[in-house]
């Protein structure tokens, strides 16, 4: 739907229904806002009109912290940020300490790190895919969404000891080696992976109501989705192709093939779609990694606490949600602690473009399309 | 992801006031009083196609008082990012908004503004975005200093004037709409609507 047509539906709904306006209070204790999003909706009738978000209900101040703390203090810290996809956030402190010291990370670190990012992309998803199943009303869902991500959480679990907040990926490399057995309990993850996502196709993506309740829903255009810079299954849900992984490779990223999940319909579904396919190509790069993980050391030789030199960098990464990037600069030679680090999240970004995409649509399709955004409140917040 | 000479040479003709322009290292700096023609100019241009504004920060200079922003805005179709510098001195903290040319910088502008305490004229929502509307501080600001002794220090009696100020706030806020609510009385039609929003 083009947004020339999608104005006349919206003159068309608040033309024949007068009602009053009214204002929708909506969070911040509701269970769909996924965290602590307060949204302040004009409705007239059922037709949202306007949208003020109230952001900050979880702010920890993460960013003025970390300048008082060294950069491996720092890690822990930003993986309470996003904590669906703290992997992401340890590597985005990590790349930027490398590229301020120029430590080689062992090829074999890398491929590992890739692991632990593509076994979190996909605990991420499977996350999203329950709840924002649980916001469109279908309840079991997310039980099977758990089931599945027990069991990649289990194989995270074994390898770094923590189920949620990691502290995995270090400057040079990550805190501690694969087991045989972790390559084996991975290797069974990854035949076990792909039926369980069919089960899930047919369990929802075919069923009549939620085609119905998604299809033609939040739709943002191509040069709207670039315009409000929004990243992730949120830009490639518009039709744009654009992956860091592949457009700025990092990481042992070149050396695994996969493809770029891209679609066309620029509304919810279109989101959800390219969520269910990147599951499907992280599962690829983990056969992969399966059968090639290189021999080596898993972490190069880094002081315990690490010094960069001067300078500033911006270094991006494909994130569940987006790109991350880690803004970081130091203010001396030899500096322990950064002098500011910004953290680019996702998903505030991604969030900005609520009002744009739910305007003219139900009270109902905003939750939606809440839910299709897939925001952390932890990262919309810092 | 260096830029071609072609891009380097054209960003050079479109921004002829740029303070410095780096092509190495694709960094253009650029006076605090520039217009956002500039930006316009560099999105819409064919060759530069610098649609994408990724990101949008500040930091403190470390050598002398004041704030430098940062845009990083890229290019999807040619895939090249341009950092741009914008330099601002103490006394004048002040920077055209951007969001007429990106609509991400709504946000992220706000984000700006609540931390280091940067206006941006003509943004169309100047409000603080994660921390509270009254406080009286910039807490990315160096001379904020993270200590509890220094923070907790007469903690009852600012709290009592932060809490004043809220309120003080909130009586404003209502004030025009007991106006408006008045006048509107007076016609039938939205007695009416009123009417229906209390059932």
């Amino acid at each position: 739907m083009s947004s020339i047509e999608k104005n006349s539906v919206l003159e068309r709904r608040i033309d024949s229904l007068l009602t009053d306006e009214i204002t929708i209070n909506f969070g911040p204790q509701h269970p769909s806002t996924h965290g602590v999003l307060r949204l302040e909706a004009k409705a007239s009738g059922e037709v949202i009109t306007a949208i003020t978000p109230h952001l900050g209900y979880l702010h920890r101040g993460v960013e003025k912290n970390l300048e008082s703390k060294e950069f491996l203090q720092g890690i822990p810290l930003l993986d309470r940020c996003d904590y669906l996809s703290s992997m992401f956030n340890s590597y985005i402190m990590a790349a930027c300490v490398e590229e301020l010291t120029e430590i080689e990370v062992p090829r074999r670190a890398e491929w590992i790190r890739v692991v632990a990012m593509e076994l979190n992309r996909i605990a991420s998803h499977l996350l999203w895919w329950g709840t924002f199943c649980l916001d469109l009303g279908a309840s079991s869902p997310l039980l099977y969404a758990f089931r599945d991500r027990e069991d990649v959480i289990d194989l995270l679990e074994l390898i770094s000891g923590a189920r949620l907040l990691y502290n995995y990926i270090r400057p040079g490399g990550v805190r501690g080696d694969v087991t045989p057995e972790f390559m084996k309990k991975l290797e069974g993850f990854t035949n076990r992976f792909p039926p369980y996502i069919d089960e899930y196709e047919e369990l929802v993506t075919g069923n009549a109501i939620f085609i119905e309740r998604v299809t033609n829903v939040g739709v943002i255009s191509k040069e709207r989705a670039v315009n409000w810079a929004l990243s992730g299954p949120m830009l490639r849900g518009s039709g744009v192709n654009w992956d860091l992984r592949i457009n700025e490779p990092y990481s042992a990223y070149p050396e695994f093939t996969f493809d770029a999940a891209v679609e066309e319909g620029c509304d919810v579904m279109a989101r959800y779609r390219v969520r269910m396919m990147e599951m499907r190509q992280s599962n690829r790069m983990l056969k992969q990694a399966v059968e090639g993980l290189p021999e080596g050391s898993h972490t190069a030789k880094v002081p315990t606490s690490v010094r960069c030199k001067k300078g500033m960098t911006y270094r991006r990464i494909e994130s569940p949600r987006g790109e991350l990037g880690g803004f970081m600069i130091t203010d001396q030679d030899k500096a322990k602690k950064p002098w500011r680090f910004h953290l680019r999240a996702p998903s505030f970004a991604n969030l900005a473009a609520i009002e744009e995409m739910s305007k003219g649509y139900m009270v109902a399709d905003m939750i939606a399309i809440l839910g299709s955004i897939d925001i952390v409140l932890g990262d919309v917040d810092r | 992801m260096s830029l071609s000479e072609e891009t380097a040479n054209r960003i050079r003709e479109l921004v002829p006031e740029a303070e410095s322009w780096d092509a190495e290292s694709a960094e253009l700096t650029l006076k605090g009083d520039f217009s956002t023609g500039i930006f316009a100019a560099l999105r819409d241009d064919p060759i530069t196609d610098l649609k994408y504004l990724r990101n949008l920060t500040a930091f403190e200079r470390m050598d002398e008082q004041g704030v430098t922003l940062v845009y990083h805005i890229a290019s999807l179709t040619h895939n090249h990012t341009v950092t741009v510098f914008v330099p601002l001195s103490e006394d004048a903290l002040v920077v055209q908004s951007l969001t007429p040319v990106f609509s991400a910088a709504n946000w992220q502008e706000r984000e700006v503004y609540d931390m280091f305490g940067v206006r941006f004229e003509g943004h169309p929502d100047h409000r603080r975005i994660l921390l509270e509307d009254t406080f009286d501080f910039y807490p990315l600001r160096k001379n904020f200093i993270l200590d509890p002794a220094v923070n907790l220090r007469n903690i009852k009696e600012r709290e009592d004037e932060m809490l004043k100020k809220i309120l003080a706030a909130s009586e404003e806020k209502a004030k025009p709409a007991a106006a408006s609510s008045e006048k509107s009385a007076s016609s039938s039609k939205s007695d009416d609507s009123k009417k229906g929003e209390a059932e």
